[in-house]
């Protein structure tokens, strides 16, 4: 399983790549909304994990162009949220996101689980 | 919830290099601020620093931190949205909170563990709008 991680923040970056690459998944990370979209054009992931909040362009900067590059209905988004960004998550769910994790209330198991069911077959 | 202490080691050294880049970014931007050179782009960097401090700092158990970004990240959305206007009461405020902030980390780098800043905590709150 193949995973994209667009997150601006270095902590979070290589907290959640080194926990996934633990479950065997391979991870491209890119450190804003606008690297992320570059790497698409060579790196096609399962799912994309997104930050909200980021430098250049944003997640909902992100999600209208996947919106555009008609990448959405293939490619599933979660996006990375924390307390408070309830009006984002709804904001990011609008425009395609699949769902949302909570990056502060670590919980690994879950958002294994939730990647999962992202790329189960139909 | 936080992460098992086995982690929390795993991954301190890394907390600890990034929350002080944190801090000092958040200094020097609120400095700028205290000039007047003001522009929408030093706000949108202190809203960002402050929201992944916080972010960090929450999944650490490091919950001191956590809530004095937190309201920090809250104070410079307001300011971002114009609904608050900084006073410099308010701007040295800040700073004293991200001094306790630098107090914070140097326990956490030494002991592991934090002081309480609920002064701060309390002064930070009364900034925010109502």
């Amino acid at each position: 399983m193949k995973i994209l991680l667009v997150e601006d923040d270095t902590f979070f970056r290589e907290f959640y790549s080194t926990k996934l690459r633990e479950k065997n998944i391979e991870v491209e990370t890119a450190a804003n909304g606008e690297e992320g979209l570059l790497r698409l054009q060579t790196f096609m992931p399962d799912v994309m994990l997104l930050d909200i909040i980021m430098p250049k362009k944003d997640g909902f900067d992100v999600l209208k162009e996947l919106a555009q590059m008609q990448l959405l209905p293939k490619l599933p988004v979660l996006v990375f949220s924390t307390l408070g960004q309830e009006k984002d998550i709804e904001k990011a769910r609008v425009l395609g996101a699949r769902g949302y994790v909570n990056k502060s209330f670590f919980d690994f198991e879950k958002l294994y689980a939730r990647i999962l069911e992202l790329v189960k077959p139909n | 919830m936080p992460l098992s202490q086995k982690e929390q080691l795993k991954f301190k050294a890394l907390y600890l290099q990034t929350a002080w880049q944190y801090v000092n970014d958040l200094k020097a931007n609120l400095n700028q601020l205290g000039t007047g050179n003001v522009t929408e782009e030093v706000i949108d960097t202190l809203h960002m620093d402050a929201h992944s401090l916080a972010g960090q700092s929450a999944i650490m158990g490091y919950e001191p931190v956590q809530s004095v970004s937190s309201l920090l990240e809250k104070i410079f959305k307001a300011r971002k949205e114009k609904r608050l206007t900084l006073s410099d009461d308010m701007l040295a405020g800040l700073l004293e909170a991200l001094q306790s902030v630098e107090k914070c980390l140097d326990e956490i780098e030494t002991s592991d563990k934090c002081l309480t800043m609920s002064d701060d905590i309390e002064k930070l709150n009364s900034y925010l709008p109502k």
